[in-house]
């Protein structure tokens, strides 16, 4: 067995309002895994990705990333990965190539590490001259496509990409997903993804968990659900569930 | 990592043209072109006040009088190069300035010779037409009055030569009297209390300026984060939050910094510009005693540390209140009363006078904060540095207990997730739909 690179026990998230995002949430991710969480809005998706991300922290519950803690070593955990949220913006007054340096600028040691994930980015992008554009006068795949470079650039640990595809065209939502595969297998990288898109998650994913009103229902490698559930795709998989759990 | 933050919190915010032309290049251009149009202005009306008076303004005298004094009157007048009409009948005045077109009516009672003659004064009633409320008109009414006023003169000169073969200028200045204010054991001259007056007045508007800006941009700077959707990503970066407050705040007081910069620069051509017209020029004599002078440079390296703490806590407040907005909007508006808090009690804290005031009152407004860089400037000037370091150390407290709020916002997840009264109920999706 691979090392596990997230592990989540038992996790519960209430919001102000006394609002249950996530509800006893256990699943863990493997080293080099693609980990896909699905469920409809309003799942708890998010707020379990911002949870291991830092940036929220659990009502109860543990969380650890390659071995550390994400309340307690929450500074170690940043080291480790890279997000891409949902509704992600860039800095729209700087070029896409100043806003990859900036950012590589974080994770890189040296100038030429640096300027290797630059480049690796632009790669990625595959926004040739326009990289040297102001942000401002992308257009919403641009943009995408840029964040996602940035994300995958710096190779990290974990991951986690909210929605990757989010308000994409198919177009560029197939260009999107090759690279997320492409990437994660050529470097090894372990992806903690979400969507609601089930045949997104078909494509990409080793393994998905799916989650509804903050609830992990059931986690497996996606034709084995469809095998287990006899079901064609994975939106019937869910309607099953959730009519058994009613 | 700082540097880098800094660097991009400047590029960001000076590649922001609402931000580069508003608070950078409109305080500059405003004041210049405002200061021209007056300035321009002014000269205009001066112009044309010289003008028409070389002309010779158009006056009736009524000389109800007929005496010597009513005479030298007109023949004054005359040689002051008006055009005197002479009328020997009291005459409806309103007509004789609006159908006659007559610039001012002089009408000389009967006795007005005789009055001075016996030692009473005479009186003269002077009807100044105001052509329009404007700079021009209300000038060349004080003109017209002031040869009046030279004619006063004139004859109470004659009287003095006549009566006492004494210098009439020796009679009316009989005593040369040198005055001097002593502030902190040093002299001044009464001229310069008027200096005094004004920096009082001026050198608080420096740091008004730099402080309004300051929380403004902080406020905008956080605004943009939320706005553009970029804080998540900013927040998950290996860095510490302390660090990204601290980025926010340092671009944010060099923002400040090159506002104000613009704005003092675009002000003090402001002042040029109005002042360098003909009528202010005596009027506006720079005077050599300034405040900077007399505190010292202990008393300015407290007044400098004054304005920097005072800043910081503006910006600390802006990027702190800026941060429970959604938007820039949003996080401009909940800055907006800093100026209220900034500019009343730095006004209020110029009328405190240290020695007279009880010490209770004294040492209460130097707590209060953002009067530190007034009570640190007054306190240098009276020699007193007990209240400006009360405003200091006041100052430092409360700029420390706001970094501390801020960095505890920025540590905790409250930053993202914003009201908690605000939040959406969890939706009810229908049930086997998916999408």
């Amino acid at each position: 067995m691979s090392n596990i690179v997230v592990f989540v026990e038992d996790l519960v998230k209430v919001y102000p309002g006394n609002i249950v995002a996530v509800d006893h949430l256990s699943f863990k991710v493997y080293e080099g895994e693609i980990y896909g969480l699905i469920g409809p809005n309003g799942a708890g998706k998010t707020t379990t990705l911002r949870i291991i991300a830092t940036l929220l922290k659990p009502t109860r519950g543990k969380v650890v990333v390659d071995g550390y803690d994400v309340v307690k070593d929450a500074d170690k955990v940043r080291k480790l990965i890279s997000y891409l949220p949902e509704e992600a913006g860039a800095y729209r007054n700087l070029t896409g190539l100043e806003y990859l340096e900036f950012m590589a600028g974080f994770y890189a040691r040296n100038k030429g590490e640096r300027e290797e994930m630059v480049e690796e980015a632009v790669r990625i992008s595959g926004l040739g001259d326009r990289i040297h554009d102001k942000i401002a006068t992308y257009s919403k795949g641009m943009k995408r496509r840029l964040l996602l470079a940035r994300t995958l650039m710096v190779k990290p640990r974990l991951a986690i990409l909210d929605e990757p595809t989010s308000g994409l065209d198919v177009v560029h939502a197939i260009h999107v997903r090759n690279i997320i595969r492409d990437y994660a297998r050529k470097h090894g990288i372990t992806i903690l993804l979400s969507s609601h898109n089930m045949l997104e998650v078909e494509y990409l994913c080793d393994r998905v968990g799916i989650l509804h009103k903050g609830k992990l229902y059931v986690e497996d490698h996606p034709r084995e659900l469809l095998r287990k559930y006899n079901a064609s795709n994975l939106e019937e998989v869910f309607s099953k569930l959730v009519s058994s759990h009613a | 990592m700082l540097k880098r933050l800094v660097i991009k919190e400047i590029k960001d915010l000076l590649r922001d043209r609402k931000i580069l032309f508003g608070m950078i290049f409109m305080p500059l251009i405003i004041y210049i072109v405002m200061g021209a149009v007056f300035g321009a202005a002014t000269k205009y009306s001066v112009e044309q006040v010289k003008e028409t008076l070389s002309f010779g303004v158009k006056l009736a005298v009524i000389d109800l009088d007929k005496g010597p004094f009513s005479d030298m009157l007109l023949q004054y007048l005359r040689k002051s190069n008006a055009t005197v009409t002479k009328l020997d009948t009291l005459t409806d005045i309103s007509r004789l300035i609006e159908a006659d077109k007559y610039m001012a009516v002089i009408v000389v009672p009967q006795g007005f010779s005789k009055n001075i003659s016996s030692g009473v004064p005479g009186y003269l009633k002077v009807y100044v037409e105001l052509t329009d409320i404007s700079i021009t008109s209300t000038s060349l009414a004080n003109a017209i009055t002031g040869i009046i006023t030279s004619f006063k003169e004139y004859i109470s000169s004659l009287i003095i030569t006549k009566a006492t073969h004494l210098s009439p200028r020796f009679v009316a200045n009989p005593i040369n009297v040198v005055s001097h204010v002593v502030l902190a054991g040093k002299y001044y001259s009464m001229a310069s209390l008027s200096a005094f007056y004004g920096q009082l007045f001026m050198l608080p508007i420096v740091p008004m300026i730099v402080i309004g800006y300051a929380a403004s941009i902080a406020a905008t700077s956080i605004g943009v984060e939320k706005e553009e959707k970029t804080l998540e990503v900013l927040l998950t970066l290996p860095i510490s939050r302390k660090i990204i407050a601290l980025a926010k705040l340092s671009g944010t007081l060099i923002i400040a910094l090159m506002a104000s910069i613009s704005t003092m620069v675009g002000f003090y051509f402001y002042m040029r510009g109005i002042y360098s017209s003909e009528s202010f020029g005596e009027e506006f004599a720079v005077e050599s005693t300034s405040i900077l002078n007399i505190i010292g440079i202990s008393g300015l390296a407290l007044y400098a540390l004054s304005i920097f703490l005072t800043v910081m806590l503006a910006s600390t407040l802006g990027l702190y209140l800026g941060s429970f907005g959604e938007n820039v909007r949003s996080a401009q508006s909940m800055v907006g009363f800093i100026w209220m808090l900034v500019f009343l009690p730095l006004y209020a804290a110029m009328f405190i006078d240290f020695k007279l005031s009880p010490l209770v009152v004294s040492i209460g407004v130097s707590l209060i904060p953002f009067t530190a860089p007034l009570i640190t400037l007054k306190s240098a000037i009276i020699g007193n540095m007990l209240y400006g370091v009360i405003s200091i150390v006041s100052t430092t407290t409360i700029l420390a207990l706001a970094v501390y709020l801020m960095s505890k916002r920025f540590e905790g997840e409250k930053l993202l997730i914003g009201k908690p009264g605000r939040r959406k109920k969890q939706i009810r999706l229908p049930r086997y739909k998916f999408f």
